[in-house]
């Protein structure tokens, strides 16, 4: 435990200094990718998923998500509600699939979509990769919630992109970004994303819990919280097709 | 007398009179033409909406207000039309049977689907669950494409493409389906994403109908009720812990900038943690069959569709129905094809208002020309008129003598425009209006336009001339009124 607060601590003031001045967007941007990446091994946490909607009752789903950032991969088994026990997403790159076991049918189904109609996309479930996906366009200095930060707006590379268009405060002295907001191609807010509080799970960081406002259905909100984080090695077999058929017989 | 006098300044007169009587004739036969064509353009959208949708008589939910076929609109305006279950379905049918005029009548879902094209994307469409037995008895609006399969049968899984949404999937999605083709139907409701995948059968068209945005395809009613999830009121509340939601409350009012504080240690990562071992992933659900089993509500219904004998009255069946739902304290309502249109029938109310104010702009600007044209006429007329009041005609003379004059013009020039209108509506009927263009289409095109006169025009067109005669002698004749002998003396 020690040891990992002091390599931990080390690599911020390592961090800290290196970016003390103007960034070098090109390595902040890996930096922040290699933060949240399991690259070396496979990574799975309940998700608890909280939306609303004015006039409705809160919605509730609870899941077990399994990643696997090498392959690019990600995995997702509703638990809760009852009703949709066992419906499945797999992801494998830019690909994913919904599986119904009460048809017992997968459906073709692509990241930029809504995440069980809430606020979260499927993409918010794939491993960061702004390096390799975005540029930034322009930053600025600022403060959030007493932090220093820089406020960079990232265009994307590739119109395939989910996101085409991001904006980000990052922690100047940790490199964690704090908030974000995704616009669209014709420069609309859609979405706005705060995340107060990671976990370090084996020297990585990932949300404890991040808030999802969306900017276009006023009132709609969505918190997904993940909790019990893993990153004992997962069974090859558990990033297919056949384990969501499988898990649920 | 007035009459033979007010003959012979009309005669005298002939200018003006004709004038004046043109003006009555087009403003008659416009009024005649326009609202001929208007009611026969409602006539054949209210033919089809029956045919291809609503039927006479719609039975809905009472619970949601303006539900028709189409849905009642979301609280969400971004959000797919809300369309709410006949929960009294099967306590409505027994009074449906026992109704008198009826000659069928058919059950039907609605609901929004998706299509899912696997890498070619998707195609988002309105569909109609039916039970082909009594469907297509009752809703004979539709015909299969020529070469494009056939009509759904009676307990088979399938869906029935409409024209419209079939072209759209091959030219924007470069998918061309074919009967016997698998169809893969997804559907987001209130037990999560579902999918269902059924052959298309065939591909249609109706008749005649208006190119509305989400034009209806059809599924048998189980793929319908298992992609809306009709799963007989079951919701399960999901209780979970305060720190699940403690951003969502905390920034309910504060904005979600507030969740960041004041202090630096927002954001900052919490202490490494002792992760936890790996939940099994193959044991994750539990034991097998864990999962809720989704029961199908057989009896889930949407609508009960009427279609009333030839030539009887869907009026006091509806009031009927609803009296009786009152009386049972059924959540039901019955209502006519316009309510159950909505909100296309909407549209058309508003052309057809649309049109009424132009027809009432047009019968101002006439009854102001014709004034106009009078008045003149009394300004010429003041020795005239001063002689007849100096050789002791009374002013109730003169009020009578111009008001026959009016009154002869419009009723003379006014059956002229009605014979006229009558004729123009007739040779339009007899060659028939093509209803192919955007706008005609919109209103309810794909078929040929036959205008006849009806009772409704013909009685407005009346109206209007009694309008015009009543109302345009008015100031002409209190000018007459006013001219004294003197004046007309002195008036070269």
């Amino acid at each position: 435990m020690k040891k990992t607060i002091i390599v931990l601590t080390g690599s911020f003031i390592l961090a800290a200094s290196a970016f003390a001045q103007a960034p070098d967007w090109n390595r902040t941007l890996g930096r922040i990718d290699e933060m949240g990446d399991f690259e070396n091994g496979d990574f799975s946490a309940e998700i608890t998923l909280v939306s609303q909607k004015p006039g409705e009752d809160d919605t509730v789903i609870q899941a077990r998500y399994f990643r696997r950032d090498r392959d690019d991969k990600f995995v997702i088994v509703m638990l809760k509600p009852d009703v949709q026990r066992g419906q499945g997403y797999l992801s494998i790159g830019d690909d994913l699939w919904f599986y119904d076991p009460e048809s017992r049918k997968f459906a073709f189904s692509s990241l930029k979509d809504s995440f069980q109609d809430s606020d979260a996309q499927n993409s918010d479930f794939s491993s960061s990769s702004l390096r390799e996906d975005y540029s930034v366009e322009s930053y600025a200095d600022g403060k959030l919630g007493g932090a220093d930060i820089w406020a960079a707006v990232l265009v994307a590379k590739d119109k395939g992109v989910a996101v085409p268009k991001r904006k980000l405060w990052i922690r100047k002295d940790n490199l964690l970004v704090m908030k974000e907001e995704h616009y669209s191609l014709s420069g609309r807010l859609m979405r706005t994303i705060a995340i107060p509080k990671y976990q370090s799970v084996s020297g990585k960081f990932v949300p404890a819990s991040m808030l999802i406002v969306d900017a276009i259905k006023v009132g709609e909100r969505t918190q997904i919280t993940f909790a019990s984080p893993s990153v004992e090695k997962l069974p090859d077999s558990v990033f297919t097709k056949t384990y969501l058929e499988r898990v649920n017989q | 007398m007035v009459w033979k006098i007010a003959v012979r300044n009309l005669l005298q007169h002939k200018a003006k009179t004709v004038i004046i009587g043109t003006l009555v004739t087009i403003g008659i036969m416009l009024t005649l033409v326009g609202n001929s064509v208007i009611d026969s353009i409602i006539s054949m959208i209210s033919r089809s909406f029956i045919r291809n949708y609503t039927a006479d008589i719609l039975v809905t939910s009472s619970e949601t207000m303006g539900a028709g076929v189409f849905g009642a609109q979301s609280d969400d305006m971004m959000g797919p039309p809300v369309v709410p279950l006949l929960k009294d379905y099967g306590r409505v049918l027994p009074l449906v049977r026992g109704l008198p005029g009826v000659a069928s009548f058919t059950s039907q879902l609605s609901a929004y689907a998706m299509i899912n094209l696997e890498a070619k994307g998707m195609d988002y469409g309105l569909f109609f669950g039916i039970d082909p037995a009594d469907y297509f008895r009752t809703m004979d609006g539709a015909r299969i494409v020529d070469g494009m399969g056939r009509r759904l049968e009676p307990g088979e899984d399938g869906i029935m493409l409409h024209r419209t949404v079939w072209k759209r999937i091959r030219d924007q999605r470069g998918v061309e389906l074919k009967p016997g083709d698998p169809v893969q139907l997804n559907s987001f409701g209130n037990v999560g994403f579902k999918i269902r995948e059924v052959p298309l059968v065939g591909v249609f068209e109706f008749d005649s109908a208006n190119d509305r945005m989400f034009v209806p395809s059809f599924a048998d009613v189980r793929t319908l009720r298992y992609l809306g999830g009709r799963h007989g009121g079951i919701s399960e509340k999901v209780e979970v812990d305060a720190s699940a939601t403690a951003y969502l409350d905390a920034s309910a009012d504060a904005g979600i900038d507030s969740l960041f504080g004041n202090g630096s240690a927002q954001a900052a990562p919490a202490p490494a943690l002792r992760t936890a071992p790996a939940a099994d992933p193959f044991a994750i659900l539990g034991k097998p069959g864990g999962r809720t089993a989704v029961p199908e509500t057989e009896g889930s219904w949407n609508f009960v569709l009427i279609r009333m004998k030839e030539g009887a009255d869907p009026g006091p069946a509806i009031e009927s129905l609803n009296a009786a739902f009152d009386d049972l304290g059924l959540r039901a309502r019955a209502q006519g094809w316009q309510m159950s249109a909505s909100p296309d029938s909407f549209t058309y109310a508003g052309v057809q208002l649309l049109f009424n104010a132009f027809i009432v702009i047009l019968a101002c600007v006439s009854i102001i020309i014709i004034m106009n044209t009078l008045v003149a006429s009394v300004m010429e007329r003041t020795a005239e008129i001063g002689t007849m009041r100096a050789l002791g005609a009374g002013k109730k003379l003169v009020f009578g003598m111009f008001v026959a004059e009016t009154s002869v013009i419009t009723a003379v020039f006014g059956a002229l425009g009605i014979a006229l209108g009558w004729a123009i509506v007739s040779l339009l009927g007899a060659a028939g209006i093509p209803t192919d263009n955007d706008a005609l289409r919109f209103l309810g095109g794909g078929g040929i336009l036959k205008p006849a006169v009806s009772t409704g025009p013909l009685v407005v067109s009346f109206i209007l001339m009694a309008f015009i005669g009543l109302v345009s002698w008015v100031f002409p004749v209190l000018m007459a009124l006013k001219v004294s002998p003197l004046r007309a003396i002195t008036t070269e």
